[in-house]
């Protein structure tokens, strides 16, 4: 499946690097604890992970296997093969892409040093139902036990009432009570520890964004997508908070030096939607006209937009049902909206891009209200067209660039202008 | 000052020269598998219109799908730069142009000062562009160009439905066969691209002065079936097919200056 255009992303971080050594070595550790006969459980990067960091537990999360596979450029062979299982093209391409390679009975050797098969699924339907549909299909295959979180839909904003808090808290214990059922203890007094740490995580977080914002930026979305991994895999843990630290030391460095990601610095854009794993070069394509992407969405999704002084160690699940609740991606105009005009704001961005991915029946809708609201609030442009960000085979090279192109000329023309 | 401008397209290829701010000679002529080749023919067919040679171009300017094979050292603009600058020489009043080429479809909006507010290119499908109506042509075993008079002369509303320029194929080869009059389903054809065009063109609000664009644009039935579904009355210039080409040799002419 792998095409000659596409091009891993240009890294320019020394973390970063750390960073994708400390993912590499997370799959090695739930490879190893299967080995060592440890029941592994498959989940999704929304689910707060601090309850499994809790009690030890190796987890495979749906979205992130994709994602390896896409940058692998493998990703296409899996989606087919669970079309072949009868999943529709209209599904969304990650679990396509997840179900492919649960299915498979010849998995290429990068997958097989990944993936693990399932002894306990915990599905939601955060961010979007169609995942626990998908997830029930696997542990239909893998002969294991399934678990459903409910979270409601966010229709309140950043402010969650205590009633629903107390709902998701109460999923929440329902999760941990069903870990316990299948051989895991959780331990509490470790989650009320992993609270404090998830706080102190999205503290640096807040400090890495703020380094990012300075112009020239010392970091695109390059190294912010793999930057934003330990949000995903490691909320709660010393290594997260540890590679947080030092990715804020370095960029603390490079701010002070005024070294930005490519020399001129003209044009900042941000990205909307998912990013094309099996080609990340494409955002250092639009480096030669010195157009940096600054930022991207996804880097916010699964814990990356919340209020750490709402993270009580002594409420732990309450905690962590805000944090899941509030996510930008449980649908509620004002977190989602609001939040990417803020950000186009505050990064100071010339222009956004927003890809749509056919087969996500989440951020699509959102595109037409993030291109009125940007335009209308900061009169900054947005670019829109199709990519699929993890199915190879709909990629087109040519129109990708060619939107590209034209966007960043006409951002160019207007700046000339000014 | 003398400026060539070279629209290296997917089907068709196009060079225009231009002596100041008027248009000497224009060449169209068919792509093929070759651009290198096919912008040679085109330019040397052009000088000999325009009765000059090559070392009294000053400057060119290239743009299309193929613009990094024109053989020649050249200012190279995006389409929609190219459009909209082709566009505004035409109708200086004018505030969005619909370029349907070969293989792609854009919408373009500009204010007066040739601002780009914003713009909408197809996706890699054909339907909706010139590939697409060569393909229906072939089936209804009409000529391109005599697509539009037909389609005018249709005496009943009929609804070309698939999206997919081979099911779309499909769907007509049907119709045919089920004795569906000629002039219908081309009007049929029509609506199935202008619905494509009228999204695209709503994807960015595109209203107001509009002028369509593209070799498409002499297709008489598409343009009516266009203001018919956009509520409007688009401009057609007067060499629609060569306004890209007109607009890389004036971007090539600012940079020159």
């Amino acid at each position: 499946m792998a095409t000659k255009v596409t091009t891993p992303g240009k890294k320019n971080l020394q973390t970063t690097l750390e960073i994708g050594k400390a993912i590499r070595a997370y799959y090695e550790g739930v490879k190893e604890a299967k080995s060592a006969g440890k029941p592994v459980i498959w989940s999704y990067g929304l689910v707060p992970r601090e309850i499994f960091h809790a009690a030890d537990a190796p987890v495979l999360y749906l979205e992130h296997l994709p994602l390896m596979i896409g940058a692998k450029q493998l990703s296409g062979r899996y989606i087919q093969l669970a079309e072949e299982e009868g999943f529709s093209r209209d599904v969304c391409a990650f679990h396509r892409c997840f179900l492919g390679c649960a299915v498979a009975k010849d998995r290429d050797p990068y997958l097989e040093k990944l993936f693990v098969s399932p002894d306990l699924i915990i599905a939601s339907n955060l961010p979007c139902m169609s995942e626990s549909k998908s997830f029930l299909y696997a542990a239909d295959h893998h002969n294991c036990p399934y678990y459903f979180l409910d979270a409601p839909i966010n229709t309140w904003g950043k402010d969650i009432p205590d009633y629903a808090i107390e709902y998701f808290a109460g999923q929440l214990q329902g999760a941990i009570d069903s870990m316990e059922e299948h051989g895991f203890k959780v331990d509490m007094d470790k989650l009320k520890e992993s609270i404090n740490l998830t706080k102190k995580m999205m503290g640096l977080w807040n400090e890495i964004d703020n380094c990012r914002k300075t112009v020239p930026t010392p970091m695109s979305t390059v190294d912010g997508i793999t930057a934003a991994y330990p949000l995903i895999q490691l909320p709660g843990t010393q290594l997260g908070v540890t590679l947080f630290e030092r990715l804020l030391e370095e960029l603390k460095e490079k701010v002070e030096k005024k070294q930005g990601v490519i020399e001129d610095e003209k044009l900042r854009l941000m990205w909307f939607g998912v990013p094309p794993f099996y080609n990340m070069g494409l955002f250092n394509y639009v480096e030669k006209y010195g157009a940096v992407v600054v930022k991207s969405m996804v880097e916010y999704i699964a814990g990356g937009a919340f209020d750490p002084s709402k993270m009580d160690p002594k409420k732990p699940l309450e905690s962590l049902a805000y944090k899941a609740l509030v996510d930008i991606v449980n649908p509620t105009y004002p977190n989602m909206v609001d939040f990417i005009v803020k950000a186009v704001e505050e990064f100071k961005i010339d222009g956004l891009i927003g890809v749509v991915k056919r087969s996500c029946g989440l951020l699509p809708g959102y595109m037409r209200l993030v291109k009125d609201a940007v335009y209308k609030d900061k009169g900054i442009p947005t670019s829109i067209f199709d990519l699929d960000g993890l199915d190879i085979r709909e990629y087109d090279d040519v129109t990708s660039k060619a939107n590209l192109d034209s966007f960043v000329e006409s951002l160019l023309a207007s700046k000339r202008r000014q | 000052m003398l400026t060539a401008g070279i629209d290296a397209g997917s089907l068709s290829t196009k060079v225009v020269i231009l002596n100041q701010d008027k248009i000497m000679a224009y060449e169209v002529l068919a792509t093929g598998i070759d651009i290198g080749a096919a912008t040679k023919r085109a330019m040397d067919n052009v000088l000999e219109k325009a009765g000059i040679s090559l070392q009294d171009v000053e400057s060119i300017g290239s743009t299309g799908v193929g613009k990094k094979k024109v053989p020649y050292k050249s200012v190279q603009g995006t389409e929609v730069v190219c459009d909209t600058k082709g566009a505004l020489y035409f109708y200086p009043k004018s505030n969005g142009v619909i370029d349907i080429g070969g293989e792609n479809c854009r919408a373009i909006k500009f204010d007066a000062e040739g601002n780009i507010v914003d713009f909408a290119l197809n996706d890699k499908c054909a339907s909706g562009t010139g590939i697409f109506l060569d393909a229906m042509a072939k089936a209804l075993r009409v000529k391109p160009e005599e697509m539009g008079e037909l389609s005018l002369q249709s005496t009943e509303d009929i609804e070309v439905t698939s999206m997919c320029s081979v099911f779309a194929e499909s769907e007509v080869v049907s119709m045919i066969h089920r004795k569906v009059p000629k002039n219908n389903i081309l009007r049929g054809i029509h609506k199935s691209i202008a619905s494509r065009v009228v999204g695209l063109a709503n994807r960015i609000l595109l209203e107001g002065n509009v002028i369509i664009i593209g070799g498409i644009a002499k297709n008489i039935g598409l343009v009516t079936t266009l203001n018919e579904l956009m509520n409007s009355e688009l401009t057609v210039p007067e060499k629609p097919e060569v306004v890209g080409a007109l607009g890389a040799a004036l971007l090539a002419r600012e940079r020159k200056e």
